[in-house]
């Protein structure tokens, strides 16, 4: 069943996620075991992470918050920050990579494309000759 | 009621401790004294005669206090002959229920001791008459004291939001507000200048039943302005939040003609008479008459010969359709007609 969010929900939420700030790192299960909820899908995982963003978003603290293999993080030390923002820019680093690699695909294609309409006109003319 | 105007030694007035006012500000004082050495005093203090022979001051408290100040021997004061306590308690908030400088507190302490106290006990609704004010005046007043000490000293008179002070209108919205959270509430509303209308949204968090008091202790410990966008948050989540539907069950071909005759008794049972059904079942999906534009008349001469045969029978069969109807329907009118209501004698 998907997760009911309520207005206290969201405020148990946020103190969890100011709280991280002292308690260090929390995964995302422990998180929902703390407000109260299961994650019993992938649906209800991704639910939690979105609440989770809104809410980030809404303060200027929790803006950082952020993902590490340990779990999610509200970073204090310069270490810290560089934790989430590490993975985020290979992350980055490896969608350009892909974009560029399918934009090369796409000249070829376009290529191709040019050389069969040639042809194509190519036996028009012949035709009408 | 007698009385009776006499200069009278100043040192045998005594102050009523019990008096409503008990708020002076020694910086008037000062100037009323030295208004008064400037042209006297114009207003007489009140006073009655006690028992001992000395006086006891009704009214003219700060007058007294000025006098007294200036070092003068003699005051000239009303000597009045009213005994009752309660009508000598009532004159004197009256005289000072009036006054800027009378608090919100004063007076609302002045009602709960007419109210509660032995010595009076009067209910609130002589209360309201006697001063000529409303019960609900005299009820918001009295809610005041739901506050605790170090609020009501905050509690101030007038409209004007000053830092760590409440008007009246600013605390109570929040009079029904849990009273773990009510003072703490009421001093952050003080601290942070929050407009009425701001007050009113934050309260409705702390009333509501569907945020736990463990979410309560966490928004108590926010600024202001974070409640406001937590209430705005609440109330976009409630209104999200999918409501309650009932479903009734009805039958569609007479729902259109229930409520005309919602009022009989007997109205159920009418319509799911088959024949009635059926009425109203054709009434709902004939459409009403229209009539055909000339522009609809003329666009027959643009049906072609090969589809003009196809039209006619199309035609013929609406006709035969609706003459069938008209044929049925004037035999149930006739036979409905036919059932004539008789009076029967009854036997007893």
């Amino acid at each position: 069943m998907a997760i009911k969010w309520s207005f206290d929900l969201e405020q148990k939420l946020e103190r969890v996620l100011f709280d991280l700030i002292e308690t260090g790192p929390k995964h995302l299960n422990e998180i929902a075991k703390e407000i109260g909820i299961t994650l019993s899908s992938q649906g209800d995982r991704n639910s939690l992470k979105y609440r989770m963003r809104k809410i980030a978003d809404r303060y200027e603290e929790l803006n950082s918050l952020g993902y590490t293999s340990d779990g999610y993080i509200v970073p204090r030390y310069k270490d810290e920050f560089y934790k989430i923002s590490k993975p985020l820019r290979s992350r980055g680093q490896g969608l350009i990579m892909k974009a560029d690699k399918i934009d090369s695909q796409a000249a070829k294609v376009g290529k191709r494309r040019e050389v069969e309409q040639m042809e194509l006109f190519e036996d028009i003319m012949d035709e009408s000759i | 009621m007698s009385m009776r105007v006499l200069e009278i030694d100043i040192e045998l007035v005594d102050e009523d401790i019990n008096q409503p006012r008990y708020n002076f500000d020694e910086e008037s004082i000062s100037e009323l004294a030295s208004s008064i050495k400037e042209i006297g005093l114009l207003n007489p203090i009140k006073v009655r005669v006690q028992n001992n022979g000395r006086y006891k001051l009704v009214f003219g408290n700060r007058r007294y206090k000025a006098c007294k100040l200036l070092g003068l021997k003699t005051i000239p004061a009303i000597i009045s002959d009213d005994q009752s306590e309660l009508d000598i308690y009532l004159e004197q908030l009256t005289e000072n229920i009036q006054r800027e400088s009378f608090t919100p507190i004063e007076e609302a302490e002045a009602f709960n001791k007419l109210i509660n106290d032995p010595k009076f006990r009067i209910s609130t609704k002589l209360l309201a008459s006697r001063l000529g004010k409303s019960e609900r005046y005299i009820s918001q007043k009295l809610d005041l004291l739901k506050f605790g000490k170090n609020v009501q000293q905050m509690i101030k008179s007038g409209k004007d939001i000053v830092p760590n002070k409440l008007t009246e209108e600013q605390v109570l919205p929040l009079k029904n507000v849990a009273i773990e959270f009510r003072d703490a509430l009421a001093v952050k509303v003080a601290k942070e200048q929050a407009p009425v209308k701001d007050v009113k949204r934050i309260s409705v968090l702390f009333l509501a039943d569907d945020i736990s008091s463990e979410t309560k202790e966490y928004l108590i410990k926010k600024p202001i302005t974070t409640l406001i966008n937590d209430w705005h948050e609440y109330q976009r989540l409630k209104n999200e939040s999918p409501k309650k539907t009932e479903l009734e069950v009805v039958d569609s071909t007479i729902s259109k003609h229930k409520e005309l005759f919602s009022d009989s008794p007997n109205s159920l049972e009418y319509y799911n008479i088959p024949i009635v059904k059926k009425l109203y079942e054709l009434l709902n999906n004939i459409p009403s008459q229209h009539v055909i534009s000339e522009d609809q008349k003329e666009s027959v001469s643009k049906i072609k010969v090969e589809f003009k045969q196809d039209f006619i029978n199309a035609v013929d069969s609406l006709i035969d359709c609706l003459l069938g109807h008209a044929e049925q329907w004037k035999q149930i009118k006739e036979l409905s007609s036919s059932n004539k209501l008789t009076l029967i004698k009854k036997e007893k």
